[in-house]
């Protein structure tokens, strides 16, 4: 963890984590019943979750619930989110992630169904998102679907969940928030273009190699 | 204590001992509570040979920690003893207001032991108690009775009672309270009228403790979203449980006709929809729930005009006396219903039998002697209502038919056993299992006989996913494996359910559960250690059958489900065979820990703390 980012203590963490829901809330990308949001002290072996079916833009810090890796619940009453098993394979699988946004984007969800890749069409697009791939659909909260997210994001920042929605990871809860903004915003610029476009002009090839070569993670 | 009062009342008839015993914490840890708390009483208490109308069998009546509280859908008892109808564990349910009222009186529960000299009622009143004579009350209706001991007491007294089914010890009597809700299943109301025991009134004042009403005031407030969202929930609110009604028609799940159609082309004129528009005039819903699938009926037209329910036929009682009978008048069910309502007999059980007597007699079997004057005829109204006197009044047919379907056939004999439909003598619910094929285990298998409410198996082979359950996947309703592992979990959970006491018509996920039941409680608890707590009251109410006789021989369904196929409709050809039976018993029994004969091994008792 760099020395910019200062740690948090856990009850630090859950307020932030509820700011988040709220934010992304407030941006429509997270809906009454639909998104959850985890986050970790860097190292720890376990992290602090949203619940599910609790209306999601008035999340409180003790309704929150502690997991660990295998996705027990060690702390909190309430019914962990669903999606508690891919929160804890992420964690697993990236040391350097400690937090994990899932949303219903609707614009970068809808792309995905029409079978429309996130293009590179902007700086961000290509630096922020880098490539973002589709996961295949599997039922939400299986273990089916935790063990294909922790193939795919291997190597990424961002993932679209095929007919469900989308992840996006950081390093902090800002950074994971960044990720599925701006894959949001993407998806829209992608989407209003390609209404009066069938060919969208990307970033040129040469530059793309050039973000690739520059921002190699 | 929160959550719980902390008392239970013991009410001896013969020697009129009242006495109120404290709860044992370390008890309610493992068997939490309504149901729960009533299997240990039984188990601990009544002789598994002693025959169900014996004094020595106790009538039990429990709520649960969550019973009367502001956690949604928590009017509900159970009423639990030696059952007359299956020879072996009995209990029932009913919702309303009656089991708040007793926790406010100061009782979690009641247990009442022996019988009465004369016929009798007990008043139990902020927790002073008094039985009283109830001669004048022998030979009412359940309607009237609750109404005349509101006159003489209060009308701010709740009152659960039986009519004079439960009187003639008619086997699938019931007990009634709240001007219609109903306990229906078992015969409870039977061993109630064996005790002369009419009526129990309650009333209190108390608060119900909770350990932070707050909290969970906040939590209730942001989950009702979801709860108000899921499906069967919206539809139940919408329609009451006759909404489910065309849909599970086309699956081929609405028994018509004593199970031997598919399809019926009348089946429309008694649908939720038809019966909504019609006979329904209002909603109302028990102690705090936000779906009120209680419907307030009046009939408009016809001989029966006039006539009103305050809580009118659900979904199981629709079928029973409609399509299972070929009735597609809904004023005629509304009467028949009305009619077992003030006898105080069960519609299922009701239904299943003027079925059985239909048959028979269309097959020859039951002579013109022995069906004295009543027409026995598919769909017509004078037989379903003359039958239903005739039983309740246990006059002619109605006198062997009283005493289920299972021992009238073994009177009747003659072949007429194929068409008794019954597992332990327990008549089915209004669910075909040749439709869903885990329907047809959980029959098999239900420690109170053939129950459709113990497992709600068949939400999952329609597509319902529970992942706190760790159910991911949808089974195929037509195929029998991996049915056993999935319903012991699913029984598991429902003990919890009916131990707390929850409706099942909240569409509440589990998970939600502990939390909830520590806020109101103060007990720490988890998903995991209810879930275990589920299979040892499971178990223990097995072990009380296993000391009755059951094994795995009881564990079986009628020949005609395991044998005949029907030609048309959603589940056509369907049947359950005697191999896939078996294979579905075999996964069960070792997903459950019990040997091939169907009896827990030592080692799973010693690991669920049971003796």
């Amino acid at each position: 963890m760099s020395e910019f980012l200062p740690l948090s203590s856990e009850e630090e963490l859950k307020e932030e984590i509820c700011e988040t829901m709220k934010r992304l809330f407030n941006r429509g990308l997270i809906s009454a019943l639909g998104g959850n949001v985890s986050a970790r002290i860097p190292g720890a072996k376990e992290f602090w979750i949203t619940p599910s079916g609790v209306f999601k833009g008035e999340l409180k810090p003790e309704d929150l619930l502690k997991a660990d890796l295998d996705g027990r619940v060690l702390e909190g009453f309430l019914r962990p989110s669903v999606e508690t098993p891919f929160h804890a394979m992420i964690y697993k699988k990236r040391a350097d992630v400690n937090a994990v946004v899932h949303c219903h984007n609707p614009f970068a969800t809808g792309l995905a169904l029409a079978g429309i890749p996130i293009q590179p069409i902007t700086v961000e697009a290509a630096v922020v998102l880098r490539k973002v791939r589709v996961v295949p659909w599997a039922f939400p909260g299986t273990d089916a679907l935790a063990n294909l997210v922790g193939e795919y994001i291997e190597g990424a920042r961002a993932l679209v969940l095929m007919n469900h929605g989308v992840i996006g990871v950081g390093s902090n809860l800002l950074e994971a928030e960044t990720i599925v903004e701006t894959l949001e915003e993407v998806a829209m610029t992608q989407f209003v273009a390609s209404v009066f476009k069938r060919d969208i002009p990307l970033i040129p090839k040469e530059d793309i190699e050039l973000i690739d070569k520059l921002y190699r993670v | 204590m929160y959550g719980y009062i902390g008392k239970l009342l013991r009410v001896n008839l013969d020697s009129k001992d009242i006495r109120a015993e404290s709860l044992n914490e370390e008890v309610l840890k493992k068997f939490v509570g309504g149901v729960g708390l009533a299997a240990k009483i039984i188990y601990d208490e009544v002789d598994p040979e002693i025959d169900p109308f014996d004094p020595g069998n106790k009538l039990v009546f429990m709520t649960g920690p969550l019973t009367g509280t502001l956690v949604p859908c928590t009017g509900r008892y159970v009423v639990c003893a030696k059952s007359p109808l299956t020879n072996a564990w009995g209990e029932s349910h009913s919702s309303g207001f009656w089991a708040r009222e007793l926790k406010r009186a100061g009782y979690d529960g009641i247990i009442v032991e022996g019988r009465s000299e004369k016929p009798s009622y007990l008043v139990i009143s902020d927790e002073e108690v008094d039985i009283k004579g109830a001669g004048d009350l022998w030979g009412m209706g359940c309607l009237e009775t609750e109404e005349s001991l509101k006159k003489r007491l209060g009308e701010d007294f709740k009152i659960a009672c039986i009519g004079p089914a439960g009187e003639r010890f008619v086997r699938f009597a019931s007990i009634l309270n709240d001007e219609g809700r109903v306990a229906g299943r078992c015969g409870m109301g039977a061993v109630m009228g064996s005790k002369l025991l009419k009526a129990i009134a309650v009333k209190g004042t108390r608060e119900i403790p909770v350990k932070d009403p707050e909290r969970i005031k906040s939590i209730l407030r942001r989950i009702y979203p979801q709860i108000m969202s899921f499906p069967t929930t919206q539809i139940f609110a919408s329609y009451g449980t006759s909404g489910e009604m065309m849909m599970l028609y086309e699956y081929g799940d609405v028994p018509i006709k004593n199970f031997t159609l598919g399809k019926w082309e009348k089946i429309s004129s008694i649908s939720g929809e038809t019966y909504n528009k019609v006979m329904v005039k209002g909603k109302r819903s028990c102690w705090n729930c936000p779906i009120s699938c209680w419907r307030y009926v009046k009939v408009e037209e016809g001989p029966f005009a006039g006539l009103e329910l305050k809580r009118g036929p659900e979904y199981e009682t629709l079928a029973s006396l409609g399509s299972l009978l070929l009735n597609d008048r809904l004023d005629v069910i509304v009467k028949a219903n009305y009619l077992c309502n003030h006898y105080g007999m069960d519609t299922i059980s009701t239904g299943v039998c003027i079925a059985f007597a239909i048959e028979c007699y269309e097959r020859g079997i039951i002579t013109d002697q022995e069906k004295g004057d009543i027409d026995l005829r598919w769909g017509h109204p004078e037989t379903i209502i003359k039958l239903i006197e005739s039983i309740g009044e246990r006059k002619g047919l109605g006198n062997m038919l009283a005493e289920g379907v299972k021992r009238a056939s073994e009177t009747i004999g003659r072949g007429s056993e194929k068409y008794a439909m019954h597992v332990k003598g327990l008549e089915m619910p209004m669910h075909d299992p040749r439709a869903f094929k885990g329907m047809g285990l959980q029959y098999a298998v239900s420690n109170r006989g053939a129950c459709h409410l113990q497992g709600l198996i068949h939400r999952i082979e329609q597509g319902e996913r529970m992942p706190d359950l760790k159910i991911y996947e949808r089974l195929n309703r037509f195929e029998v494996k991996g049915k056993g592992k999935v319903l012991a979990v699913l029984q598991n959970w429902h003990e919890i359910l009916e131990s707390l006491i929850i409706c099942k018509f909240l569409g509440i996920a589990p998970g939600h559960i502990p939390g909830l039941y520590t806020l109101v409680t103060g007990i720490p608890t988890s998903l995991e250690r209810l879930l275990e707590a589920g299979e040892r009251i499971y178990a223990l109410k097995r072990m009380f059958n296993v000391k009755c006789g059951i094994t795995r021989k009881d564990d079986t369904l009628p020949h005609r489900i395991m044998s005949e196929g029907l030609e048309e409709g959603g589940a056509s050809k369907s049947t359950i065979s005697p191999e896939d039976l078996n294979i579905m018993l075999d996964e069960y029994y070792l997903a459950r820990g019990w040997n091939e004969n169907g009896i827990p091994r030592d080692e799973t008792l010693k690991n669920l703390g049971l003796p």
